[in-house]
């Protein structure tokens, strides 16, 4: 279990993590999500005091990581796969990890199988692939039959069959009254791992919630509307105080009404509809707009009247808001 | 509020507690450094140094001596037989120096060291260790390669009647000395590294401290205690000691050895309060 209170890390001028609170419990998986840059490896390094804290403070199990007499039980971290002499083999990496505790070799044996690495084990880590160097920071997290899993981006570099794998061990990991935390930039794949998400943007906390109320908390993002009687509906949608916009094959993207009002009001003036459907916005959609929010929002916060406060935006997000018209086409 | 944890509901996984032990750290840096190719070959080509270079420059002087003319002028000058077998452990604390340096720079580079980190997140503990297990396998090849020197390099001048043996005075000292000169070059390496964390910068630094700066500190002149600055240099310190007899312009054996011991302690305390303090 971990608790993170009122975290904070500056590097510089740059404040990567901003007065973070959050707890991970044990028994579910917890998704921390965050777009890239976010503050979510830092808050998973301060987790493990490999990065010290501005302010606040983390534990796990009620405790500091660093005073814990049993760190490999205590946490087994996935941080990223190059945590890794690359000079030195699988087997040999994870010996000199078990000795520092005395845990077994046969436990070294368990762990390579487990992660399916038993023919390469032998091999100097630096020529692995990124799939099998994240097999290996798996075997490496799972050595000391950890109270607490965490993982940083586990499925990068994995092949289709390495994703699934991972998936179900989070689940099975979980299963077993472990505290399961697992890092990720991608909401599709939280929203089939997670039970629970911790949100990040910029550093900053956007949600700490269930994933079905994240899930509850997608919004209608308009109604499509397509009919023949293109004037007569343009009137009654700007009659109602709702806007419209058309999107090709005769479609129009109604938006400030509902699909109950826009029917309603068609019926009442009798337009003749041949479509009428709300458009929701994909998990990973909400995902991006709730994350580009805090980025918004952080450039308002910077002073309205700011000579910084437009160009701070940074155009990455930009592109993402820029490109959110064209994805809810495709998601309908 | 975590002491309530199990108050309020959340089980704790109860799986087996693996506790991190000092023996373990050692165990596990014994592990960590004989499994890395680029350090087996360092340690290997160390011995090679130190009994190869003492044997060839015991054989030259041999040859220099069994020369009539040549020999005349070299015995006229007086020369040190046990040095002449020991010039390999000067060429050789350059190669234990980079061992040093890798073994902490390199967990730097490839990111290691988060892994070590993780499982011993006291830090001083992995260090300490280190530290250890360097010292000791340096101390063992090292002595081992310095008796072969010698021996080896004895055996030749013995047939010019000139070979020092083990029973000399001060021999064993000199020997010894040698021994704790690499060891202490392999620690101050360890400590550099730990403060530079970059293999390269901390190797010129420690190689430029023993090569260069000795030879900086001939141009100071004594008005402003060049003398002094001299004798008390780091890698100047160990001169007696590493030699049969004193050797006049420097520090005495017992106070050379321990202002060297200092200056490697402060490298590896400076090296230990970064470890502890800097993010990795």
């Amino acid at each position: 279990m971990i608790e993170a209170v009122g975290l904070r890390k500056v590097y510089g001028k740059k404040v990567a993590v901003h007065d973070l609170s959050f707890t991970v419990r044990p028994g579910i998986v917890t998704g921390f999500l965050g777009p890239n840059g976010s503050g979510k490896s830092t808050t998973m390094r301060m987790v493990l005091g490999l990065d010290r804290p501005t302010a606040g403070h983390v534990l796990v199990d009620g405790r500091p990581f660093v005073r814990h007499h049993a760190p490999l039980s205590a946490v087994g971290a996935l941080l990223d796969a190059k945590a890794v002499h690359t000079g030195r083999s699988a087997r040999k990496h994870l010996q000199a990890m078990a000795a520092t505790a005395g845990i077994p070799r046969k436990r070294v044996e368990e762990v390579i199988d487990l992660v399916g690495l038993g023919e390469v084990a032998g091999k100097r880590a630096g020529g692995f692939s990124l799939g099998m160097g994240q097999r290996l920071g798996i075997a490496s997290a799972l050595l000391g039959d950890p109270a607490t899993v965490m993982f940083d981006e586990p499925v990068n570099g994995l092949d289709p069959d390495g994703i699934l794998w991972i998936r179900n061990l989070m689940k099975d990991l979980a299963a077993e009254g472990r505290a399961v935390f697992v890092s990720s930039h991608l909401m599709s794949e939280m929203a089939l791992t997670a039970q629970h998400l911790v949100v990040i943007g910029r550093g900053r906390l956007i949600a700490d919630e269930s994933v079905q109320s994240f899930v509850d908390r997608v919004q209608p993002r308009g109604v499509v509307v397509r009919t023949p009687q293109v004037a007569e509906l343009t009137e009654l949608v700007r009659a109602a105080g709702g806007t419209l916009r058309p999107i090709g094959d005769g479609s129009f993207d109604v938006r400030e009404m509902t699909a109950e009002r826009i029917g309603d009001a068609a019926a009442a003036r009798g337009v003749a509809l041949h479509e009428l459907t709300t458009v929701k916005a994909s998990l990973e959609e909400a995902f991006m707009e709730l994350t580009a929010g805090a980025v918004e929002y952080q450039a308002r916060s910077g002073g309205p009247s700011g000579p910084g406060a437009a160009p701070s935006v940074p155009p990455a997000q930009a592109a993402v808001a820029d490109a959110r018209p064209v994805r809810q086409e495709v998601s309908r | 509020m975590s002491a309530d944890a199990k108050v309020a509901g959340f089980p704790q996984y109860a799986g087996t507690r693996y506790r991190v032990t000092f023996g373990g750290l050692v165990r596990s840096e014994w592990i960590k450094f004989w499994s890395v190719r680029s350090v087996v070959v360092t340690m290997v080509a160390s011995v090679v140094a130190i009994v190869g270079l003492g044997v060839l420059i015991a054989w030259g002087t041999a040859t220099t001596l069994a020369d009539p003319e040549t020999g005349a002028v070299m015995t006229a000058q007086g020369f040190d037989a046990t040095a002449a077998s020991l010039q390999g452990a000067q060429m050789a604390t350059l190669i234990v120096a980079a061992v040093g340096v890798i073994v902490i720079a390199g967990e730097f580079s490839t990111g290691m060291v988060r892994t070590s980190f993780a499982a011993a997140p006291g830090r001083l503990g992995v260090y300490a260790a280190k530290a250890l297990v360097l010292a000791v396998s340096v101390a063992v090849l090292s002595a081992v390669a310095v008796l072969l020197a010698f021996l080896g390099g004895q055996a030749l001048l013995d047939r010019e009647g000139v070979g020092a043996s083990l029973g000399d005075d001060g021999v064993v000292r000199a020997l010894a000395g040698n021994v704790a000169m690499l060891v202490g070059v392999a620690l101050a390496g360890l400590g550099v590294g730990a403060l530079l964390r970059n293999t390269a910068g901390a190797i010129s630094t420690v190689l430029a401290a023993i090569f260069v700066v000795p030879l900086l500190l001939m141009l100071v002149p004594e008005s402003w205690g060049g003398d002094t600055i001299r004798e008390y240099w780091f890698s100047n310190a160990v001169m007696s000691a590493t030699a049969v007899a004193e050797q006049p312009d420097y520090l005495g054996v017992v106070p050379g050895l321990a202002v060297f011991a200092a200056w490697v302690a402060v490298l590896l305390g400076l090296g230990a309060l970064s470890l502890k303090s800097r993010d990795v």
